[in-house]
């Protein structure tokens, strides 16, 4: 799906927005609306999704594929999650950096821990258990491969903020895999 | 650290991010397994028409905005091929108007160009040329030859006139006519300029380590004296020429 392809981006996007408004807005709509339980805020969220997804459509390549589908989720999602918390804070959470990020301390080490392939998707599904952001960051950042700007602009909040879920994230996807 | 150390930790850390991709893969999988799970809610659940209008609009501002800029990217790709093309048409034109002789105005004048070395004189018509003039047999020739001078040679080379005359001392001068357009050198480094009339014509004196240059014209054609004669001489003689 997120393979540049030239001979997409010489056709218009709103052709490809259209068909994926028509395909997910529901699956959209009742997405934000869990996370919100506002009929208003829930349109907010999908507005915006719509608008982020559009910005990025000249890198979908399916719009029915799988990770077309999962990634609407994610973006939709993420951005509800940010306005739940912004509306519950207050403001936008910032959180703190005190946790001092270093690239290498909570990476996975390949010599202590066995990077079995048989166990990912019960890995996968553990750390969305423990927080799905944690799993959609991963997603975003490995699998779909956006950088951390990206990120940002795509859910709606800061780069420090993104910095600071992808630490979190593999910290716990470390402690996933010790308890394995 | 070293290179081996480093392309370690390189390969180590590209084996990790292979591993979190591999993880999101399935992360991507389950989510799509949920959303099987859901999917007679999803399919149940009523979209507000706020949502459905809010989008229509969107998508027509999006639709306005892309073929705008659709058409401006055509116009910047096409438009330095039309610069170029344009540019050659001018250019074109202005040669091809520049070249129509209807639209010349006809005054002769001389034009007197001058080099470091040389001085170039030309006679240039700038009208409607259509009573070139055809010099054909019809040349001008001097009436007046100061005493004791005979005609050593005649050149003809089409409407270009050269007549050398001489005298028994070996003393010399040469005569030549063309018709008016045609550019005559003449080496005037170091020389004195004056302009003369010649009937009513004017004309340049050109005097240079004793030798002497006429030269002048009339509404048909350019003549150039060359000698070692005194500049009444040579107006005398110049003055003289008639048509026969």
């Amino acid at each position: 799906m997120y393979k540049y392809n030239k001979n997409i981006k010489q056709h218009y996007s709103w052709n490809k927005i259209e068909e994926i408004y028509t395909l997910y807005r529901k699956l959209l709509y009742l997405t934000a609306y869990n996370i919100l339980k506002d009929h208003q805020e829930a349109e907010d969220a999908v507005h915006s999704a719509i608008i982020k997804i559009y910005n990025n459509s000249n890198k979908i390549d399916d719009v029915r594929c799988k990770k077309t589908r999962a990634f609407v989720v994610i973006i939709v999602r993420n951005i509800a999650i940010n306005i739940y918390n912004r509306k519950k804070m207050g403001s936008e959470i910032n959180i703190e950096l005190s946790e001092n990020i270093t690239k290498e301390e909570h990476l996975i080490d390949p010599e202590q821990h066995m990077l079995r392939i048989d166990n990912a998707e019960w890995v996968a599904r553990k750390l969305a258990q423990i927080n799905p952001e944690y799993a959609d960051i991963i997603v975003m950042r490995y699998t779909y491969q956006f950088s951390i700007s990206e990120i940002a602009c795509l859910i709606n909040t800061s780069e420090n903020n993104i910095r600071v879920k992808l630490y979190r994230a593999r910290k716990a996807l470390r402690e996933v895999m010790k308890d394995e | 650290m070293s290179s081996r150390q480093m392309d370690r930790k390189e390969i180590r850390q590209e084996l990790i991010n292979a591993y979190y991709s591999y993880i999101g893969e399935y992360h991507i999988n389950n989510i799509c397994d949920e959303i099987e799970i859901e999917k007679s809610d999803i399919d149940n659940t009523r979209v507000p028409e706020h949502l459905d209008d809010w989008f229509t609009k969107y998508t027509s501002k999006v639709k306005k905005e892309e073929l705008h800029k659709n058409i401006l990217n055509n116009v910047r790709r096409v438009l330095p091929r039309v610069a170029v093309i344009t540019l050659i048409l001018i250019i074109s034109m202005t040669l091809v108007t520049l070249n129509v002789e209807a639209i010349r105005i006809k005054v002769y004048n001389i034009l007197f160009a001058e080099n470091d070395k040389y001085s170039t004189v030309r006679i240039v018509e700038e009208q409607p040329n259509t009573d070139i003039t055809e010099s054909g047999e019809d040349y001008y020739l001097p009436t007046y030859i100061p005493v004791g001078f005979e005609i050593e040679s005649v050149k003809e080379l089409k409407n270009f006139l050269i007549i050398v005359y001489i005298n028994k001392v070996n003393e010399q001068f040469t005569f030549t006519q063309a018709p008016n357009g045609t550019s005559f050198h003449l080496d005037t480094e170091g020389s004195i300029k004056e302009e003369v009339l010649i009937s009513s014509n004017k004309g340049i004196f050109i005097e240079k380590g004793g030798r002497n240059i006429l030269f002048w014209s009339n509404e048909e054609c350019s003549f150039y004296i060359a000698s070692g004669l005194d500049r009444d001489s040579l107006i005398i003689i110049a003055e003289s020429i008639k048509k026969k």
